[in-house]
């Protein structure tokens, strides 16, 4: 003889091969809490009493679950516990949901399922916040926002200060300009404090025009507030430097804290990173090339955000290709590593280095093209894509913004 | 104005359509509301909601009714499953989302509306939530993945009555972007058959969605 039991959202149930129920346990109020274990695939002392009560009468006991089979073995080595993750038993169960639980309990089934299926999703809501790559894709994000505006802010502010204090137009340096126009802003003080004693630049007393005091202190609190900006970038890259190093240390060591908080933006997160594969890893970022490349079959990017790496910057661009496909090799075993183990591997930035001056030595001058006559193992796509480039070039135009493609 | 029922719970007003709203006076997604005969009307907008769309464009079978179960797959932040509960009064919405962040919308909505069930979880694996569900009468998809046909089927099969009918809507883009649409129906069409379903309807929606289409399938014995 044997017995069926299935999961419910209200408890244990026991069925035995006519479909009648013999045995149960319910959750009663403490619904949530088994949900959560069920759903955790935890194996609770109720479940184990109830099969235990159920092999004194049957040979057999028939499990629907999806927990694995050794979870049981444990506990009932006979060798009659048997785990399945779909019965007809179960189907039968869910089939008449109403009347089975309905003689079984007098509770309102809508309304039980509504509260406790709430609280149980946004316990779940809670756990999967990983805070450190919210951090991450959070700081990295400002920090381009605050790159954009500060950009477009000191432009404004040398425009302004110009017909007042052209000689400093040659300081280059954006953050030393809007600290001096924010502390000292009038020619008099700049003199005296001496603040441009190590730098190229001195103030020629011929220029100096009259301005009124009210004039400067309209000019003094717009410098401020872009020299704050400059400040906020500065503890924004000391803060994602330190993050990574935290979080990623071997993605550090590989790419950078830059680049690596560049990519974990992207992708969402650094497990999303560590299950992608490397070849996509070296095009993140070019989404626009690779999907013009899939339409109309152009050359595809050879690489994206991966570019910034200075190891591929810095490089001839006859190795580019050849580089950026090693580099995203090693930061995706890098990310692989801090995601799922945690270890540091110091060796990852030797091996890489290693192979980038193998690849250099190897390719010392860039290759001539193939005769296109001579190219007889040509394969489709590139027929194509040939064919393609004679005709007028049909570009889509449409930017792809975050969200709107899928790896 | 000129009313019209159209459906269990369903109006036609001049040229929108409407639910009853089951929470008189809370809006879920800015909609207007509108008093007719001591009940109060959800305007349902066919750019918000696919299934809406389907049903301006001329939805014949339409299975929702007022004691239905539902298994909605993709609940996304509820502007759907809102109507559908607003239908099915005395039934119950099993909503199953995967992303935290919609379901975080998705439960504002169901915390006012008992006939909705929220499941965090992912839908193509449904023995992860088959203890949370029973059997429906309605499983109703709009998931935007590669395997949108495959885990409707999956979910088809384990959740679905003998008399279950099944709403897919297809996202030819998330697919493939690079094919023609109709080419991406074509074959899901028959993946459906292979399946051992019968697409009873078929309803593209343009120009609410553009290469979307909606099938309405049911058992083949």
């Amino acid at each position: 003889m044997k017995a069926f039991i299935t999961t419910t959202s209200f408890g244990f149930i026991a069925l035995d091969e006519e479909f009648s129920i013999v045995d149960k346990f319910l959750f009663d109020e403490r619904q949530v809490e088994f949900l959560e274990k069920v759903e955790k695939r935890e194996l609770t002392d109720e479940e184990v009493e109830l099969i235990g009560r159920l092999l004194e009468d049957y040979d057999e006991v028939i499990i629907e679950t999806n927990k694995s089979k050794s979870v049981y073995d444990a506990l009932f080595d006979q060798g009659n516990v048997f785990v399945e993750n779909f019965t007809g038993h179960g189907d039968y169960v869910r089939a008449n949901f109403d009347e089975i639980i309905s003689s079984l309990t007098d509770v309102d089934i809508g309304k039980s399922l509504n509260s406790s299926y709430n609280i149980l999703a946004s316990r779940k809501i809670r756990e999967s916040v990983k805070t450190n790559d919210v951090m991450i894709v959070e700081t990295i994000n400002s920090l381009d926002e605050i790159e954009e505006s500060s950009g477009k802010l000191i432009e404004r502010l040398r425009e302004w200060c110009t017909p007042i204090l052209p000689e400093l137009d040659k300081l280059h340096n954006h953050e030393l300009y809007s600290r001096i126009i924010a502390e000292y802003t009038s020619r008099e003080n700049i003199i005296e404090s001496n603040v441009l004693d190590n730098t190229h630049v001195s103030l020629n007393p011929d220029y100096s025009v009259d301005i009124g005091e009210a004039d400067l202190m309209i000019i003094r609190s717009f410098a401020k507030s872009v020299y704050s900006l400059y400040e906020t970038r500065n503890t924004l890259e000391e803060f994602i430097d330190s993050k990574i190093r935290e979080v990623a240390p071997n993605m550090y060591d590989v790419a950078g804290a830059n680049l690596s908080a560049k990519l974990i933006a992207h992708t969402n997160g650094l497990e999303n990173l560590a299950k992608l594969p490397s070849s996509t890893v070296q095009i993140i970022g070019a989404e626009k090339a690779i999907f013009r490349h899939l339409k109309t079959g152009e050359n595809p990017p050879k690489h994206g955000l991966i570019f910034q790496h200075p190891l591929i910057r810095g490089s001839n661009w006859w190795v580019r290709g050849k580089l950026a496909r090693a580099v995203a090799g090693k930061i995706t075993i890098a990310a692989r590593k801090d995601a799922f183990s945690g270890d540091y591997d110091p060796g990852l930035r030797v091996e890489l280095e290693e192979r980038i001056d193998e690849i250099k030595k190897a390719h010392p001058f860039p290759e001539r093209k193939k005769n296109k006559k001579d190219d007889s193992g040509d394969n489709g796509r590139k027929k194509k894509g040939k064919k393609e480039r004679g005709k007028k070039k049909k570009r889509n135009k449409k930017k792809l913004r975050k969200g709107e493609y899928t790896y | 104005m000129q009313v019209i029922e159209i459906g269990e719970n369903v109006y036609q007003i001049d040229n929108s359509i409407a639910t009853v709203n089951l929470t008189p006076g809370i809006q879920v997604y800015q909609e207007k509301l509108i008093e007719y005969e001591g009940k109060e009307l959800r305007i349902w907008n066919p750019r918000r909601s696919k299934l809406a769309a389907a049903i301006v464009k001329g939805l014949h079978t339409f299975p929702f009714k007022h004691d239905s179960k539902v298994l909605y797959l993709g609940a996304s932040a509820g502007t759907t499953p809102s109507h559908i509960s607003d239908i099915c009064v005395d039934g119950r919405v099993y909503s199953v989302e995967f992303s935290p962040t919609m379901m975080r919308d998705f439960l504002d909505v169901s915390g006012n509306r008992e006939n909705l069930f929220a499941i965090l979880n992912d839908a193509t694996r449904p023995h992860n939530y088959q203890h949370l569900v029973e059997k429906v009468d309605v499983v109703y998809s709009d998931v935007a993945q590669a395997t949108q046909t495959q885990l409707f089927l999956d979910n088809f099969r384990l959740f679905g009555k003998d008399d279950c009918v099944g709403i897919l809507m297809i996202k030819a883009r998330s697919i493939d972007v690079t094919r023609k649409p109709n080419d991406i129906f074509k074959e899901e069409k028959k993946r459906l058959k292979e399946g051992g379903l019968k697409v009873i309807e078929e309803i593209k929606l343009d120009p609410y969605e553009k290469d979307h289409i909606a099938f309405i399938c049911e058992k083949n014995f």
